[in-house]
């Protein structure tokens, strides 16, 4: 299979994705207040500690926003194309990881995208 | 009751199979504890202001949180989530017993065997190598065990709140989530408490989330004198009592509505 099929086949799996989250719209909107309020609310405690302090060294509280900015970007981004890594463990616990194998695909690509129509991994 | 303590003990055991899981469990919390140890060594090395705890105390803070995260850390119980989601919390329907009894007990075994497992090592090697004092005195030490019994009721009462909200929610993430990152940061597990600024400290100290990490520890680093420890465990035994009936209301709620599909 060319790279640019698997490609193809990838976005769709995320498009599929996308939709089947919309089924369970407000758990769905939950979830993406949620993620967002976890990552605002852990950096109150950075800034709790620089209102404490002052600075750290020479950082001042804008320099570590900016890092703790970067690095969540990357986490969801990371997260959000590529979670099915996330749940490979579970399913070779109970002995379904052969689904994936038996898929005339790549098991790199199945893997990417397990989980992502919907709650159960299949 | 004996029902009850017979579940207890059996997923007591069942936890107390993933030994592997606790080690590796284990190196992760002493790679985060050094990572946030270091944090605040550099913080009260560039800085000579009164702070509302001595650095040793927050050392002893943090690896008490190291090793007792799981009370907090352990959300809805993944069993019952699988229940909800395929419909047969049926059949826990139809069970002889309880039902919030039964998964409020299945709640606190959570929040016993696997922190057992991985506390008694990382308490060992904290004190040993990484800074972890012993208790203030022995008032302190003994009340840190009260606490910490109650920390687990309390923490076991809201877990069991938020596996309820699983019955509207059923696929879930969404608001468990979302109580989890006030849960996180608001019991004192990512920073200790008294670091938060003056005026959020009247809401730290009645919103329930205290009472399952900030309490303990800070009754163990005698941050907060055996003498005043009376009120803070009132809290805490108030915010367990009103989160059990809070949930008792809820599953009475969500079970009367309940539909099942499928047969």
């Amino acid at each position: 299979m060319s790279m640019f099929d698997s490609m193809r086949l990838y976005g769709r799996y995320l498009a599929i994705s996308i939709r089947s989250q919309m089924q369970y719209r407000a758990s769905f909107l939950m979830m993406a207040f949620g993620n967002f309020l976890i990552t605002a609310i852990e950096f109150v405690s950075i800034w709790a500690l620089f209102a404490r302090f002052g600075s750290l060294r020479a950082w001042t509280l804008p320099e570590v926003a900016l890092f703790y900015g970067i690095i969540n970007i990357a986490f969801g981004l990371s997260e959000g194309l590529a979670r099915g890594f996330d749940l490979c463990a579970g399913m070779v616990k109970r002995g379904e990881f052969d689904r994936v194998l038996l898929r005339p695909r790549s098991t790199l690509l199945r893997s990417t995208v397990l989980g992502f129509g919907g709650c159960s991994p299949s | 009751m004996s029902a009850y303590w017979a579940i207890f003990s059996a997923r007591f055991r069942t936890l107390l199979q993933y030994r592997v899981a606790a080690l590796a469990g284990l190196g992760t919390q002493i790679f985060f504890g050094l990572v946030r140890v270091m944090i605040f060594c550099a913080f009260y090395q560039s800085s000579t202001t009164a702070q509302p705890m001595t650095y040793e105390q927050v050392v002893t803070y943090i690896w008490l949180g190291q090793s007792m995260f799981l009370i907090v850390m352990y959300g809805v119980d993944a069993d019952v989530r699988a229940m909800i989601a395929s419909g047969t919390v049926a059949y826990e329907m139809l069970r002889p017993m309880d039902l919030y009894a039964l998964w409020y007990t299945r709640a606190v075994a959570l929040r016993t065997a696997p922190v057992i497992m991985r506390a008694a090592p990382m308490l060992v090697l904290a004190s040993l190598f990484m800074g972890l004092q012993p208790p203030a005195s022995f008032a302190s030490g003994c009340l840190w065990v009260v606490a910490t019994l109650g920390s687990v009721l309390l923490a076991s009462a809201l877990a069991t709140v938020m596996t309820i909200s699983l019955l509207w929610t059923i696929a879930g993430d969404g608001i468990v989530r979302l109580l989890y990152s006030a849960v996180f940061i608001f019991s004192g597990s990512i920073i200790p408490l008294p670091f938060f600024p003056a005026w959020m400290q009247p809401v730290l100290n009645l919103l329930p989330f205290r009472g399952m990490a900030d309490v303990p520890f800070r009754l163990y680093t005698g941050n907060i004198p055996p003498g005043e420890a009376a009120p803070a465990l009132v809290h805490q035994f108030l915010w367990t009592v009103a989160l059990v009936c809070l949930g008792r209301w809820l599953l009475a709620r969500g079970a009367r509505r309940l539909v099942v599909q499928g047969g």
